[in-house]
């Protein structure tokens, strides 16, 4: 083994800690070659701990950038979680909100709103009024299909003095008889100079509702609503933002 | 020894004193470990995130060599005591680079032994800069080698293997040949 050898030998033992420390350096100070050869070994030593710190930092970079990506998809999961849950609750809310201020239906509109008009009656002594007075006693006990037969047979006779009234009540009656569009079609024909006009307008509006025709119903609950002198101008308001 | 997930402070500290693969082993875990540090103490010192990974770097060997030459009695965590390591070489750094003073006393009441490292280490920053540049003509297979049984204490027959060598004798001559290199390279920095 060449001097060089030994005194690696000796180096290597000595960072093995098979020599004290005293030890070895009371040999140091007594070896000249090993002194130098320490000397170059601790240099070497020191280089390679640079190649090697050189090696870990590149691998702490790497570490740091797979930490700082784990981070932002963390966080980034995290706010689409956020932005989900708050989607969530507005659509929840808009549910909610719409199911309160849901408009009624077209027929708890007409339940709170119709009214059946009060009988009128004659007090001659004539056929038709007799007739007429006839059909308004099957219309109060709620023999509407009487009444649809009397106000029928008076309506259509040319000299029937109170036609447009009989139209009306013609129209109720088969309003109450569950046929609206028989009820529609005779509230359409009360002239719009008679008095009873306004009434009839109004339950043409309300029977457009009771057969679920909404956008019709809407139409002449409109035309009330732009007329300041019809006595269900406000009512027909206050519908108009519940249908 | 260690699963694949986590390692105990007493495996650690075998792994560290016996040196070879359970070393560079076990460095490779607690760098991946302990890594978090880093943003957490560039947010409390304001030092930038390069001087603080070299700091980060310097504390990894600063914490192998103590556990690995007895220095590290165990009175304290493994984590708890890189911590400190670490935190202290930031705060060294930041005091170098400006002139605001850091009040650590409240946080971390007690020293750690650096004196290994500390100064050194800030003092060759500079020197490393022109160092790499001949270092990085040494070629990777050198520095491996020279890495391995220099730094991580790799004995000749693993070596060998690790590169594909015959035996321990090739890659003891292997080794002389790139500590020759080294040296030359050292002498023209």
């Amino acid at each position: 083994m060449s001097s060089q050898e030994n005194h690696q030998a000796t180096i290597n033992r000595y960072h093995n800690g098979e020599i004290e420390e005293s030890d070895f350096k009371n040999q140091l100070a007594s070896d000249v070659g090993l002194r130098e050869a320490y000397e170059l070994y601790q240099k070497d030593i020191g280089a390679i701990r640079k190649l090697a710190k050189e090696q870990l930092r590149k691998k702490a970079a790497l570490l740091l950038n797979k930490h700082e990506n784990k981070q932002a998809k963390f966080f980034s999961l995290k706010r689409v979680l956020q932005i989900a849950a708050a989607i969530a609750l507005l659509i929840t809310s808009i549910f909610l909100i719409q199911n309160y201020l849901q408009p009624k239906s077209a027929e708890d509109i007409f339940a709170d709103y119709f009214e059946l008009a009060a009988p009128t009656n004659e007090r001659n002594a004539t056929p038709q009024a007799q007739n007429w007075n006839a059909a308004m006693t099957a219309y109060v006990n709620q023999d509407y299909r009487k009444s649809i037969e009397l106000l029928i047979s008076l309506v259509n006779q040319k000299d029937f003095p109170y036609p447009e009234r009989g139209k009306l009540y013609l129209g109720l009656s088969q309003l109450m008889d569950n046929k609206p569009q028989q009820a529609i079609d005779n509230f359409g024909r009360v002239a719009s100079e008679s008095s009873y006009f306004q009434e009839a307008e109004w339950y043409r509006a309300l029977a457009f509702l009771k057969m679920g025709d909404v956008e019709r119903a809407k139409a002449v609950f409109q035309k009330i609503a732009n007329q300041p002198r019809h006595f269900k101008e406000k009512a027909a308001q206050v519908i108009l933002t519940k249908i | 020894m260690g699963n694949s997930t986590k390692w105990s402070d007493e495996e650690l500290i075998k792994a560290f004193t016996e040196g070879g693969a359970l070393r560079e082993s076990a460095t490779t875990h607690i760098m991946t470990d302990f890594i978090h540090y880093v943003p957490t103490v560039v947010k409390k010192t304001g030092l930038n995130k390069n001087a603080a990974l070299d700091a980060f770097t310097d504390a990894i060997m600063d914490l192998v060599d103590q556990v690995a030459d007895g220095r590290f009695k165990e009175e304290s965590k493994l984590s708890s005591y890189f911590y400190k390591i670490f935190y202290f070489k930031c705060i060294d750094l930041f005091r170098k680079n400006s002139t605001n003073k850091i009040d650590y006393q409240k946080e971390l009441p007690e020293q750690v032994d650096t004196k290994l490292s500390t100064t050194r280490t800030m003092e060759i920053k500079e020197e490393m800069i022109n160092l790499e540049k001949y270092l990085k003509l040494i070629g990777a297979p050198c520095r491996q080698i020279l890495i391995d049984w220099g730094y991580w204490g790799y004995n000749m027959a693993d070596i060998a293997k690790r590169i594909g060598l015959k035996n321990s004798k090739q890659a003891k001559d292997r080794k002389y040949k790139c500590l020759q290199k080294l040296r030359k390279l050292m002498q023209l920095n």
